[in-house]
């Protein structure tokens, strides 16, 4: 479903030459040399998504033209439900041919046969953040919660901007409204845009794509070659890479956010030193969560229905979430699995965990997520059911092929992954400034970050021009 | 309204101008360099039209085109290839990888074939499986040899070069898999997949001088480079010594004498993995057996010649203790011990089959002129046979 196949997408990944050194300056100097500047980013939003998709475009400028068109009649009209029924049929409409009709054609409902067979649907990439966009657009305006933009140009801008556009952070239409209008744009916005954007580089190039190496060569073994101390080393090695390459991913947009003037929500919190999986959730893909929060569990009732409806509403929005990242049964399981865990937390576990040590609440948390990556990563349920006995049951066997995909450059990589896990470097990094004064003044503490950047983007400069191995995973969620 | 500071313009002016520093020095760059670097065609730009009629694949190309020429994009990846090997041992090649004592082993084929599993090379030396079809094999090139050389009378002897994977079977690479680790370790003078085919097919001549090979690696690792793919220095003048005293053959007069000196050689894996350096190894002087090298002579410049690929080296021996004359058909083994090798005789051609394609192979072994010789020794891998025949799986 991803990862391995990405290479075959092609779209401009951030971390290629073509974009880092060629889109990107054009499009800085386009933007602030030539004026008209949310049409800037639009015309150049629509060419990035062109370089990779050709012309699939049209259907993000659909899904563009259904927002607006809802804005437009809204206005006319007034919130009136069955426009918003309309916008959103309109909407899911899009997103369950392109993503889910194979699935639900060939592996629900198998109405397949007989000589008959259901046309393959393309999956453009980023279709599902982008259509999330154009929904919160529409239940935001209908909503009351903000206006109706005031032209076609800042719907457009607002749904296909690059920096977001196939791997988010899911920009709520209220959090760039006003900046779609007003916004400023000092050398300050830009040096934070270039500190977070080199760091979001940094954790995709130096450690993501390392990791991606020993979790892509062991999760490919057969089945019969994987041993316990090898899907042991396969799950953790997702574990780091899938968090290291979606959060680098949307630091760089966010990043990228904020050399245009745009303050993007943040989307990760550390969220492997979470102490329960409800903590979990608040700490990853926070702009998901968040969404699935105020337009899916908070319209079933959220927590107002008693416990047996809070219950199945969690247990439902996770459901979905997982059918939201992938057309597969392993993304639903991987929903439910995770729904399973809040469930059972909210009927008591978590209070259990808040009085114990805190090294036990977190090691419970990490191995639940550690194993509910194994489903997430898996080609198969039945691939992810081996992979997870062999963690449990002590399975010998030969453990060659760790060491054949996998060595020094990686398990350093391993080492800063569970290094940047955490805050510990950000804080120990504060406080070394503090000691040495370099915090003192605005001036010395942007030195101190530009210099980061400035390494960090040197290493990664290296690595983009010599590397090839080089594959997003989130694009097709 | 969207505000913007001046200072900001500028800055992004300069930040955009060092961005595109690489990109402006596509223009200037040596793109030979990298082609010749990576032994490959470097992707070309993409014309308006075939972006316009396609364009995912248009960009795709371009993408490529980018990737590969892009400024210091070389250097970059030499900074890096050299970095991750001299500081980590990393190779960013898991075909090419090392046992604790910093020996490196390739365990598949590189570039000429399609690349199968890793480590297929290993299973293929140490399990050692003389199927029919590669008996076949090798009946089909002597065979072939013998069509054709038998009639001048010339004596066809198959030689093999003992590779690290028999030599160090004590102590592979970490990735080895179980099961072929215990096959290599199991190997021994009689029990080798070149014994194997030598015993199946009894009436070819055979020389594979693994005992020579394992007692001298074990002694020195410098006697077959232990970082190196191919043999290289002293293993080729010991391979030389030890086949003219099987063969009854005398040495150059100016044959030099051992011992070697240790001195840098050759790092055939150094270029694969992006990291040119040489690697120790103890070597003699090749000039001292005072050979003419005569690439003037043979088909290849011939005008009338009907080869299509230069590949043919005449050697002569002015010091030769006999007067025979002897083709070397190789593989890639081969161009190491040429000069060796043609000491031994008093004109010696070689063909490297790996330069060849099938057409001019097939001329050469047809035509008959230069086959006028005494000997025919054919020099490949562990248990290879020549490319052509098709690939090891």
């Amino acid at each position: 479903m991803f990862l391995s196949r990405r290479e075959q997408d092609q779209t401009m990944l951030f971390t290629s030459p073509a974009f880092l050194f060629l889109f990107l300056p054009l499009f800085l100097l386009s933007y602030f040399l030539l004026g008209r500047r949310n049409i800037i980013i639009l015309v150049f939003s629509l060419f990035f998504y062109f370089y990779g998709e050709g012309w699939i475009v049209a259907l993000l400028a659909v899904s563009v033209l259904i927002a607006w068109l809802h804005g437009r009649l809204l206005m006319k009209y007034g919130a009136q439900k069955p426009l918003l029924w309309a916008a959103l049929i309109l909407q899911l409409g899009m997103l369950g041919y392109f993503k889910y009709s194979d699935f639900f054609v060939a592996d629900i409902f198998r109405i397949e046969g007989a000589g008959w067979t259901w046309p393959e649907a393309l999956l453009p990439i980023g279709i599902s953040f982008f259509i999330f966009q154009g929904l919160s657009y529409s239940f935001d305006i209908h909503r009351g919660n903000h206006k109706p933009a005031r032209s076609l140009i800042d719907v457009a801008t607002y749904v296909a901007m690059f920096p977001q556009l196939i791997a988010g952070p899911i920009v709520r239409y209220g959090s760039v409204a006003r900046a779609l209008q007003t916004r400023s744009v000092r050398p300050r916005n830009i040096n934070i845009g270039i500190y977070l954007f080199c760091c979001g580089l940094a954790q995709k190039m130096l450690i993501a794509n390392k990791l991606a190496i020993t979790a892509d060569g062991l999760f490919g073994l057969p089945q019969e070659q994987l041993t316990t101390a090898t899907a042991w080393a396969a799950s953790l090695s997702y574990t780091g890479q899938i968090y290291f390459d979606f959060a680098g991913y949307s630091n760089m947009a966010i990043g990228l956010g904020f050399m245009l003037g745009f303050v993007f929500p943040k989307n990760f919190d550390h969220p492997y030193v979470a102490k329960s999986i409800t903590d979990f959730w608040r700490r990853w893909h926070i702009s998901m969560t968040s969404w699935f929060r105020d337009y899916v569990y908070f319209p079933l009732g959220g927590n107002r229905g008693g416990s047996f409806m809070t219950y199945r509403n969690l247990f439902l929005v996770f459901l979905i979430s997982g059918l939201w990242h992938g057309a597969a049964w392993t993304f639903v399981l991987w929903g439910m699995y995770h729904g399973a865990f809040l469930v059972i937390e909210r009927l008591g576990l978590k209070k259990v965990l808040a009085n114990l040590w805190s090294p036990v609440a977190w090691a419970y948390t990490f191995i639940v997520a550690v194993f509910g990556w194994v489903l997430f990563r898996a080609e198969s349920v039945p691939q992810a059911l081996d992979v997870a006995k062999k963690m449990v049951f002590p399975t010998g066997g030969d453990n060659s092929y760790f060491f054949l995909h996998s060595g020094p450059d990686i398990w350093i990589a391993m080492g800063l992954a569970v290094l940047f896990a955490s805050s510990f470097v950000e804080d120990t990094g504060v406080k070394l400034m503090n000691k040495f004064g370099l915090r003192s003044t605005h001036a010395k503490a942007t030195a101190v970050k530009m210099t980061v950047a400035a390494v960090l983007f040197v290493l990664c400069a290296i690595e983009v021009l010599s590397s090839t191995y080089n594959p997003f995973i989130y694009f097709r969620f | 309204m969207i505000k913007t500071k001046k200072s900001a313009i500028l800055y992004s002016v300069l930040l955009s101008a060092a961005l595109l520093v690489p990109t402006a020095l596509v223009l200037v760059t040596n793109h030979n360099a990298r082609s010749s670097w990576e032994g490959r065609a470097l992707d070309k730009l993409p014309t308006i039209s075939e972006v316009v009629k396609n364009p995912k694949a248009g960009f795709k190309q371009f993408d490529g085109f980018m990737n590969d020429h892009v400024g210091l994009g070389l250097q970059a990846i030499k900074l890096r290839r050299k970095m991750n090997f001299k500081a980590l041992g990393v190779t960013g090649d898991k075909y090419i990888v090392s046992n604790s004592e910093g020996a490196y082993f390739l365990t598949a084929p590189f570039m000429q074939v399609e690349r199968g599993s890793p480590f297929q090379w290993f299973g293929h030396n140490c399990n050692a499986l003389v199927t029919d079809k590669i008996t076949n094999q090798y009946r089909i090139f002597t065979t072939k040899s013998e069509a054709v050389l038998s009639k001048f009378g010339a004596k066809v002897i198959f030689t093999a070069v003992p590779t690290k994977s028999v030599l160090l079977a004590d102590n592979l690479p970490k990735s080895t898999p179980q099961s072929i680790v215990e096959s290599c370790k199991k190997i021994d003078a009689q029990n080798n997949g070149m014994m194997k085919v030598s015993r199946k097919l009894p009436d070819f001549n055979f020389y594979y001088p693994y005992d020579l090979f394992k007692a001298r690696t074990k002694e020195d690792p410098k006697f077959f480079p232990n970082t190196a793919y191919h043999w290289a220095g002293e293993s080729n003048w010991a391979f030389i010594e030890d086949f003219a005293k099987k063969e009854n053959l005398s040495l150059s007069q100016v044959w030099p004498k051992g011992p070697c000196i240790p001195k840098k050689v050759r790092w055939d894996l150094g270029k694969l993995i992006g990291v040119e350096t040489l690697t120790d190894g103890c070597n003699r002087d090749v000039r001292e057996l005072r050979l003419e090298k005569n690439s003037r002579y043979g088909y290849p410049l011939n005008p009338e010649s009907k080869f299509e690929t230069v590949n043919l080296f005449a050697l002569t021996n002015p010091y030769s203790a006999n007067d025979k004359n002897a083709v070397l058909i190789s593989n890639s083994f081969g161009p190491l011990v040429r000069e060796q090798f043609a000491s031994l005789f008093k004109t010696t051609y070689h063909v490297n089959l790996n330069a060849l394609n099938d057409r001019d192979l097939k001329l050469l072994l047809h035509e008959s002129d230069i086959m006028d010789v005494d000997y025919v020794v054919v020099i490949v891998a562990d248990f290879h046979y020549p490319n052509f025949l098709g690939p090891i799986k």
